[in-house]
């Protein structure tokens, strides 16, 4: 009797051993309310063609929903953290067509999440110059090495006026999309923080672009093919940027013939080079102060922390920051492998694009991103497609416009380019 | 370290072999156990409490081989297009006054070809939670695996047995993407019985431990390939693609058996219950726990033995329940945990009868007929999508074995079988493939205790949509 007894305790402990209970987990769907905020002077009704994105970060994959004159939609979603898209069109007061959008990133959506809110804004009209191509990767050297003295950035003015480059400031983003710190305080709303700042010259009349001209801004304006002859000749551009470096291993080579840009603040002593994996944003700024008042008084301090497996250390760094108004045009570029957020206001910029897909993609030597060709003008021009998004505003991972045109080197072995293209995509012939 | 591992298990064979000692000569013991009949009732004989029934006199074997297997297309792409392998088997089973000793060393070498979207290894356990990429390609490969049992009786009354295994594994590729895999399983279970004038009721419990460490490199100057983390029916973790070349899968099993067997003909049954789960965990994102699994295992089989024959009926319930961990925006490389989703689901239920019926003629030859056939229902689910996605697969098997075993003189083991059936393509996969095999085998009797013998075996297997393969396999023994 008492062995039966012990043995059916056995077998008990044994089932509760292999019997263990499932995880708690989310429900597969979950109800979420999304209160879309419109500008004030622009009513629901007035609103068409809306529709609010949803795209699950973990799963790759969107859905979208109509909201159409309306400022609440209740959607059913899987849980996982989300960026939602607000995209409609709308009439303004004044009678004319404007396009609203919004945006939000990183939203957690899952049983507990109260409610979202998308904050929408007008799109700004673009009417300055805006980024067309940045070359940031470089080339190969027959050897195998790397080779950035050749990257540069096209400009390029897509209206039907002629505008002056005077003034205007190329920047690059202070903080990488590749990696994200709860940086306090958090300004992105109002301005974006730099940490190079180099601005065209020009009394405000000295440099004109006309319609549908491009101006190219080369780091090192020479016949690069002297030095590496995969690379290609960069003699003919518009202006250079040069950093007296302090460092006497690093130097930057000045060509006297090409104007420099006027260097007003860089985090580095030695040269500013693009960063060749792709992992900042670069953008045109026309600052309206002198720009001993800008550095003086358009400083930021970011404090964050550090989390380690060591431990989380906090952090602090001073950086410069431009106000978003200030901004004409922004490109955000990053890689999908280690993409982490967007480093300024969704108003600057929605999206981001590419070259190669990993951190160090050894694919992306001697490519670029250039921004599609949408339509012709009426004199015959390209005009480029510019919505404030960078994933649909560039063709990414293509080849740079001076390799076409040039028809240099592709690759380190020294293939030739054989083809043209107006946007690195679309046939010069068609 | 091969030598080593080479030398050191022949030497516990033989260790184990020599202090057993047998009385009866090396050709009976060869028939009483080299047959199909120690197939069968395998829910029950697998306990090392029932160890000493498996067969009934010692018998130990000391095998180097050389086997390999070709498809013309793989039927899952995780499992490649074939494999090949030598090997070294060394098995004893001793029985000694009451108490029974069994041992086992292997060392194999070996290849698997055209592994595809799959750089994990161990496939079929870690299934669906793959480390993938695009290129794939051969894996090269090493396995050791010992273990042992002891098992014995009190008063022939009480029955107790114990056993302990090793299985360790390395997989890799010397060309971009280079895996390089590790496996460690440790297995213990331990067991009692109770013994009645007809039979014997037996409670074992079993668990191990696994892990599985990967790390993919490339060194190609013409860069990397982004490493996908597959999720289950073609999804992969999109988030995390391109990054995690490191990772590891942490396991373990813990499952149960009651049984029952009849000390001579009868009934025999055992139910097993069973529960592994595993976490895959991306080691170079600060040992980020991408996915876990559980998988819960139930098996039940009845039958009843004779002398003769043996007919049995089995049934399998398996369900898998992975599960995705949703990560916040991170700091720094920190992804603060969320929540998990229960995203994918798989379910398995199979049922089979089998029978074998085994005849001696004139003490010089013994005819063992199996007959098998299996009804098998498999549903997978991902949930992650919308919709979902599901596949189903229902198919019905049958199988049939044919042997003959035949002494020839007092020096000369003949023996060979036929087999053919079909049966279904893979766990995952619809479809049929038929198979058609042939196995023959000769053993030389040395003296009264040691024999020497070859034994060959290939198969023809014909899939759906011109698939073909083969498999062969050419085995020295030295039995004794």
């Amino acid at each position: 009797m008492i062995m039966r007894y012990y043995c059916l305790s056995l077998i008990l402990v044994l089932m509760a051993a292999v019997s263990c209970s499932d995880r708690e987990t989310e429900p597969l769907s979950v109800d979420v309310k999304v209160n879309i905020e419109l500008p004030d002077d622009i009513d629901k009704t007035a609103v068409e063609d809306a529709t609010v994105t949803f795209h699950n970060i973990g799963t790759g994959l969107s859905r979208t929903f109509d909201a159409d004159k309306a400022d609440e939609i209740n959607v059913s979603l899987l849980p996982g953290l989300y960026n939602i898209v607000y995209k409609a069109s709308t009439v303004l007061p004044g009678g004319a067509g404007g396009v609203l959008k919004g945006m939000t990133n990183g939203m957690e959506i899952y049983s507990k999440t109260a409610g979202i809110h998308v904050a929408t804004f007008l799109q700004a009209t673009d009417d300055d110059l805006i980024i067309s191509e940045l070359f940031f990767t470089g080339t190969l050297q027959s050897s195998g090495d790397q080779y950035n003295g050749d990257q540069y950035i096209k400009l390029y003015n897509n209206t039907d006026r002629l505008i002056y480059a005077d003034g205007l400031t190329i920047f690059e983003s202070a903080f990488l999309t590749t990696q994200k710190f709860d940086y306090t305080p958090d300004i992105m709303a109002e301005a974006v923080s730099v940490d190079a700042l180099y601005t065209i010259p020009g009394n405000g009349h000295e440099y004109p672009v006309a319609p549908r001209e491009e101006l190219l801004i080369a780091d090192i304006a020479i016949d690069h093919r002297a030095v590496n002859p995969n690379s290609f000749d960069l003699s003919h551009a518009d202006f250079e940027w040069y950093d007296q470096s302090t460092n006497p291993q690093y130097v930057d080579i000045d060509n006297p013939t090409v104007p420099n840009l006027d260097k007003w603040y860089c985090y580095t002593l030695t040269v500013w080079l693009l960063h060749n994996r792709g992992f900042k944003a670069y953008g045109l700024a026309r600052i309206p102060v002198a720009k001993d008042e800008y550095l003086s008084d358009y400083r930021y301090t970011c404090y964050y922390d550090q989390v380690t497996q060591a431990g989380t250390f906090p952090m602090s760094k001073t950086i410069c920051r431009i106000p978003n108004e200030w901004i004409c045009d922004l490109v955000t570029t990053s890689v999908a492998a280690e993409y982490k957020w967007n480093v300024s206001a969704p108003s600057l910029d929605m999206g981001w694009s590419h070259c190669g897909t990993i951190d160090g993609d050894k694919k992306r030597y001697f490519h670029a991103i250039r921004r599609v060709a949408e339509d012709v003008s009426a004199d015959g021009k390209t005009v480029l497609r510019d919505t404030n998004n960078s994933s649909i505003d560039f063709n990414a991972y293509v080849y740079p416009s001076e390799i076409e045109r040039q028809h240099t080197a592709i690759d380190r072995d020294g293939t030739l380019c054989g083809t043209e293209t107006i946007d690195g995509v679309k046939s010069l012939l068609k | 370290m091969n030598v080593r591992f080479l030398v050191f298990t022949f030497g516990i064979a033989c260790g184990i072999s020599v202090f057993g000692g047998e009385r009866i000569g090396i050709s009976e013991r060869i028939l009483l156990t080299d047959t199909l009949y120690s197939n069968m009732m395998a829910g029950v004989l697998s306990a090392p409490v029932f160890a000493q029934f498996r067969q009934p006199v010692s018998l130990s074997l000391v095998s180097v081989g050389y086997g390999r297997q070709s498809l013309d297309n793989a039927v899952l792409y995780a499992d490649g297009t074939g494999s090949a392998s030598a090997y070294f088997d060394a098995s004893a089973y001793i029985k000694s006054k009451n108490a029974t000793i069994t041992g086992s060393a292997r060392y194999d070498n070996g290849k698997r070809f055209g592994v595809r979207y799959c750089e994990t290894s161990d496939p079929a356990i870690v299934y669906p939670y793959f480390t993938a990429d695009a290129v794939g390609g051969d894996m090269t490969g090493e396995t050791y695996m010992f273990g042992g049992s002891y098992s014995s009786s009190i008063h022939d009354r009480w029955h107790y047995g114990v056993s302990l295994s090793y299985r360790a594994v390395q997989e890799y590729r010397s060309i971009d993407p280079r895996p390089k895999n590790t496996i460690g399983r440790l297995e213990a279970s331990v067991g009692v019985g109770y013994a009645t004038t007809r039979y014997v009721f037996g409670l074992s419990f079993e668990a191990f431990k696994y892990r599985q460490s990967n790390s993919i490199m490339f060194v190609s100057e013409l860069g990397e390939l982004p490493v996908y983390h597959l999720l289950g029916l073609g999804r992969h973790y999109a988030r995390f693609a391109g990054t995690g070349k490191d990772s590891r899968y942490d396991g373990w099993n813990r499952s149960f058996s009651l049984a029952m067997y009849p000390l001579t003909r009868g009934v025999f049954a055992s139910l097993d219950v069973g529960l592994f789960s595993f976490d895959k965990i991306l080691c170079d994102m600060n040992n980020l726990p991408l996915n876990s699994l559980s998988r819960k295992v139930a098996e039940l089989s009845v039958g009843w033995k004779s002398d003769d024959w043996i007919v049995e009926g089995n049934a399998e319930w398996q369900r898998r329940r992975g599960l995705e961990n949703v990560f916040g925006e991170p700091t720094g490389n920190v992804y603060p945990e969320l929540f998990s989703l229960a995203t994918f689901k798989s379910e398995k239920f199979s049922c089979g009868v089998e029978g074998l019926w085994r005849h001696t003629v004139k003490n010089e030859g013994r005819v063992d007929t199996k007959l098998s056939v299996a009804y098998f229902d498999y549903r997978e689910y991902y949930y992650g999508t919308e919709p979902f996605l599901k596949r189903d697969t229902e198919v019905v098997s049958c199988a049939v074995v044919a042997g003959y075993v035949h002494t020839l003189g007092k020096r000369w083991i003949l023996a060979g079988n036929v087999n053919g059936g079909f049966d279904k393509a893979c766990d995952w996969l619809s479809g049929y493939y038929i198979r058609t095999g042939l196995k023959a085998g000769v053993d030389y009797i040395i003296n009264a205790r040691y024999a020497l013998g070859i034994q060959a075996s290939g198969s023809l297997r014909r899939y759906a949509a011109n698939n073909e393969g083969y498999a062969f396999k050419v085995q020295i023994n030295f039995k004794f």
